[in-house]
């Protein structure tokens, strides 16, 4: 099964070029089931990243571009009269998908952006009094332009909690970037990926995740940190249990990656900035920007060793 | 200029606290500083509101420059305590309009810590320090308010916080004061040099005797060991006068005495002298008198105080002047004999009268003397005159002319103790009997709470001593003979029909005898502020050491350092150990303790863990950096991680053990 992930993170690395941690991130947080939120400028990737996941994983894939004047129903889908048959027909809308791009989800007003979070805490779709569930796996990947930028409406604490992590993927280096404007079109080699793991691989993965060892002493780790987040006076709130959860999880994942069968403390270290940041606020800051030089400071204030 | 701006709840304390340290010295300063205190502050708060700006260079220099004028014009001098004092307080109030940086509101901060202390140097009784207390507490907050954020906006909160700091210093305060060596100062404050005080002076004129009684101003405070005695033996001998010159009875030249008596070099007059009866021990503390003399109950015996000696006629005298409260330690015989012979030169002293004064006085000298067997017989009849003749003790005795003892024995009839102590020892003179005037205290108030006597200014009293040859000195009260009740229960039941006990102070306590309760409460506040006075200010290095020996048996400041050092470590260690011990309140276990050990022995070589740093990492820097040590320092950090999260095993810690030996053994051959 490593093998496949490796042969997987590989193949990604061939179209995200020198993202091998991000891309890494991202699979983890698919393994741990949750859903994924890439915050950078225009043109990082963000958009390839997401279908280069879903091509390699084999996963049916429909993206939503949000814009403002989006409505809910154009995500969910919306039922139709049918001439022929006399009865309204539902259309099921972009969500009825394995891997849902949600594309700048900040650019549509919060009534579209609730209809999305909704779907994915629930994972089914009630529309017009019938409940229909969704696709499985079902996982979202949304992006969204950093919160300054003009035109964005801010997605709020407890939603930006639905996303398992946040990742940014930031400037590639230059050899990366060489390598880039030398080779072929993206797009192309995105054309040609071929798929590395197939569904039932994936939820083998999702299984064997869970069975990854937790030992008391990376529970103590993990408490010591959330913990730290709700003493410490630089934190404006502390992490909720489902953080700490959303941290266990993430760590597990990690370290299946990482070919290992228990959690050692670096595997939290690594993930805690992507599941952390967003779920944390600097007392002193108002905007909520201040997350990740909080993520970094939890990260030196607290021992391995308590 | 800088954009430092105190922060609200600092500035709130601070002139809270500024005008509540500067308040208790306004009677002693110019009118104007109050003027200036409120100026300063509200130039704060315009400052604080953004409405003014600080003052200008010049007018800060003026303002200095006006006020020193200002406190030099007030005072007079620059001599003494109030105008430094004064100095002070200005300077404290004029760096208010000077708090450019955070570090001149420190300064603010610290001179009013200082300038609350100066207050000690005019009061220390318990009320004033609870008012000093409550001032260091107001500027604590204003201390804590400094290093607070802006968003704390509640005075209150920062008041209570600097309350319970202080109530926390409260028990190293306690033990500082206990245990932590008391010297005398390097330097000496000029204490009040020439302040008048009430009380008994050098001399006695009719009527200042009178006018003492009109004080209810506390004289000094007697605890005895045992029982105290009557109240009609409580004779406070102050000082003895023995010189009449005109109408003013004064002290003998004390060259004529010799050397004052030590308590190991008893002057040789003590020798003619039989001591009966029982000794009595009593501990005074004396309120400042601004004057020389010490009271005790006759017969003292020499004490052992720096710079006080016994006179050669019973008495006590400072050589410096008792300015700040004195304790001393006294034991008397109440019964004596002293002075069974008397010289031809003393004899000739004390029957000295000055010549062609009062001659009515006199005439009824020799008619009394005719007309009595011996001598003893002529006191009885001279007594008993003032007991059957119309004589009147009375605080408001009329003003008599220039022959003064001939009108108050033939005319007037009317006067208060000096009168009656005056003309009796006239009288004994112009018989050729010596006698001499002793002044001082009769009786006072037994207060049984705290057991002690204590003596107010209206029970100053002025009484006779004449010498009898085989008997020596008597005391002889004319008083007793017009007045008996003054001696037997005090001033008040003597003069009750007068109704003018302590007239001009209408609120005193001491009006309030009669009623009981306000009494009961009076004896209590009594009490309290004489253990405040004997155990607090009266605190002295004596008292320390005598109360150190008590309880650790023989010792010398050497060993009162290092009680010192280990009671200041052994609080620290406590505190230390409730601090530190909530943060490793988890025992830690096996594989930590043997994985931590492993760290130390990096450390040392220079590679030390950093907080947050997992195994793996640390593992792979050490690595980088020391390639020599990757065997060891992997099988390490192998059988930790195995132990401690893949095993989920903590105590198996053989393998780590054997791993990091072999660490051991590695860093050591190389």
């Amino acid at each position: 099964m490593q093998a496949i992930i490796k042969e997987t993170i590989e193949s990604l690395g061939t179209i995200l070029l020198g993202k091998e941690q991000q891309i890494k991130l991202a699979l983890a947080c698919l393994f741990s089931k949750g859903h994924l939120l890439i915050e950078d400028l225009p043109g990082m990737g963000k958009t390839t990243l997401s279908l280069a996941i879903a091509r390699a994983l084999s996963l049916s894939y429909n993206r939503i571009q949000f814009t403002s004047d989006l409505l809910p129903a154009d995500i969910l889908g919306v039922s139709v009269f049918d001439k022929d048959s006399g009865e309204f027909v539902f259309h099921s809308g972009p969500i009825f998908s394995q891997l849902v791009l949600a594309d700048e989800i900040n650019r549509t007003t919060p009534k579209s952006q609730s209809a999305l979070l909704e779907a994915m805490e629930e994972r089914q779709v009630t529309v017009e009094g019938v409940t229909r569930p969704l696709p499985h796996p079902f996982f979202v990947i949304a992006t969204q332009n950093p919160n300054t930028q003009a035109g964005t409406f801010a997605l709020p604490e407890s939603q930006l909690d639905r996303f398992l992590m946040r990742i940014e993927l930031g400037y590639p280096d230059a050899a990366a970037e060489r390598i880039l404007l030398r080779g072929e079109d993206r797009r192309d080699i995105l054309a040609r990926l071929q798929s590395t793991m197939t569904l039932d691989e994936l939820e083998t993965c999702q299984a064997e995740v869970q069975q990854i060892k937790v030992s008391d002493a990376v529970l103590d780790y993990i408490q010591r940190l959330v913990q730290h987040t709700r003493q410490a006076p630089e934190f404006a709130y502390g992490l909720s249990p489902r953080g700490a959860l959303a941290l266990l999880n993430c760590a597990r994942s990690w370290s299946y990656i990482e070919d290992r069968t228990h959690v050692v403390p670096e595997d939290v270290q690594a993930v805690l900035p992507s599941v952390v940041e967003h779920r944390l606020r600097e007392a002193a800051d108002f905007s909520g920007h201040g997350g990740s030089a909080l993520a970094q400071r939890l990260l030196t204030r607290v021992d391995i060793i308590g | 200029m800088t954009g430092f701006q105190i922060p609200r709840n600092s500035l709130a304390w601070m002139l809270v606290a500024q005008i509540a340290v500067v308040l208790p010295h306004f009677p002693r300063l110019p009118y104007w500083t109050i003027a200036l205190c409120i100026g300063c502050s509200l130039w704060r708060v315009m400052v604080f509101r953004g409405r003014w700006s600080y003052p200008g260079r010049w007018t800060k220099a003026l303002l200095v420059l006006l006020g020193v004028i200002g406190l030099a014009f007030g005072y007079g001098t620059f001599l003494g305590l109030d105008p430094w004092v004064g100095l002070l307080i200005m300077m404290f109030m004029l760096k208010l309009i000077e708090m450019h940086h955070q570090r001149d509101a420190y300064i603010v901060i610290l001179l009013g810590y200082f300038v609350a202390l100066t207050q000690f140097l005019y009061n220390q009784g318990i009320p004033s320090s609870l008012y000093i207390y409550l001032c260091v507490t107001m500027i604590t907050a204003a201390l804590i308010g400094l290093n607070q954020t802006r968003t704390h906006l509640k005075p209150i909160q920062t008041f209570k916080k600097a309350t319970v700091l202080l109530l926390q210093a409260m028990p190293l305060m306690i033990a500082l004061f206990i245990l932590f060596p008391r010297i005398a100062p390097l330097w000496t404050v000029p204490l009040q040099t020439d302040v008048a005080r009430t009380g008994v002076g050098d001399t006695m004129t009719p009527g200042n005797i009178a006018l003492l009684t009109q004080s209810d101003e506390l004289a000094f405070r007697a605890t005895f060991e045992g029982s105290a005695p009557v109240f009609s033996q409580l004779y406070w001998r102050g000082l003895v006068l023995s010189r009449l010159e005109g109408e003013t009875w004064s002290q003998e030249d004390p060259g004529l005495y010799g050397r004052l008596a030590r308590p190991n070099q008893p002057g040789p007059w003590q020798d003619n002298m039989t001591l009966l009866g029982d000794q009595v021990k009593y501990s005074v503390i004396l309120e400042p008198t601004n004057r020389n003399f010490l009271f005790s109950l006759t017969m003292p015996e020499p004490i052992s105080k720096e710079g006080v000696g016994l006179v050669r006629d019973f008495r006590f005298y400072s050589f410096r002047k008792i300015r700040s409260k004195l304790r001393y330690e006294v034991s008397s015989w109440l019964q004596y004999r002293s002075d069974v012979e008397l010289s031809p030169f003393w004899r000739y002293r004390y029957t000295l009268l000055p010549e062609s004064s009062n001659p009515r006085a006199r005439q009824l000298s020799a008619r009394l003397r005719a007309g009595s067997s011996d001598e003893m017989d002529y006191i009885r009849n001279v007594l008993r005159m003032y007991n059957l003749q119309e004589f009147v003790y009375t605080l408001s005795p009329p003003v008599l002319g220039s022959d003064s003892i001939d009108s108050f024995l033939l005319d007037s009839k009317r006067g208060f103790c000096e009168h009656y102590a005056g003309s009796f020892t006239f009288l004994m003179r112009a018989a050729g009997i010596p006698a001499r005037v002793v002044v001082g205290y009769q009786g006072g108030e037994y207060n049984r709470i705290g057991n002690y006597v204590e003596v107010r200014q209206f029970d100053a009293h002025a009484w006779t001593e004449v010498w009898q040859p085989g008997q020596g000195w008597l005391r002889v009260d004319p008083t007793s003979a017009v007045a008996p009740e003054r001696i037997e229960s005090g001033l008040e039941s003597a003069i009750d029909d007068e109704d003018s006990f302590l007239a001009n102070l209408p609120l005193s306590w001491m009006k309030y005898r009669q009623t009981l309760w306000i009494t009961e409460i009076r004896l209590q506040l009594s009490a309290i502020g004489h253990y405040w006075d004997s155990w607090v200010v009266g605190y002295t290095p004596g008292m320390q050491m005598s109360l150190l020996t008590r309880y650790l048996g023989d010792f010398d400041r050497q060993k009162l350092g290092l009680i010192m050092l280990l009671t200041f470590f052994s609080l620290l260690g406590i505190v230390a150990f409730i601090v530190l011990g909530k943060r490793s309140h988890k025992k830690l276990m096996a594989v930590d303790r043997n994985y931590l050990r492993y760290c130390h022995y990096l450390e040392k070589q220079g590679l030390p863990r950093q907080i947050g740093e997992g195994p793996e990492d640390f593992a792979g820097r050490v690595c980088a950096l020391k390639p020599e040590l990757a065997v060891v320092v992997n099988a390490v950090t192998d059988a930790y991680v195995e132990a401690n999260y893949a095993a989920n095993n903590p105590s198996d810690v053989r393998r780590l053990r054997r791993a990091i030996r072999g660490f051991r053994l590695k860093t050591l051959s190389i």
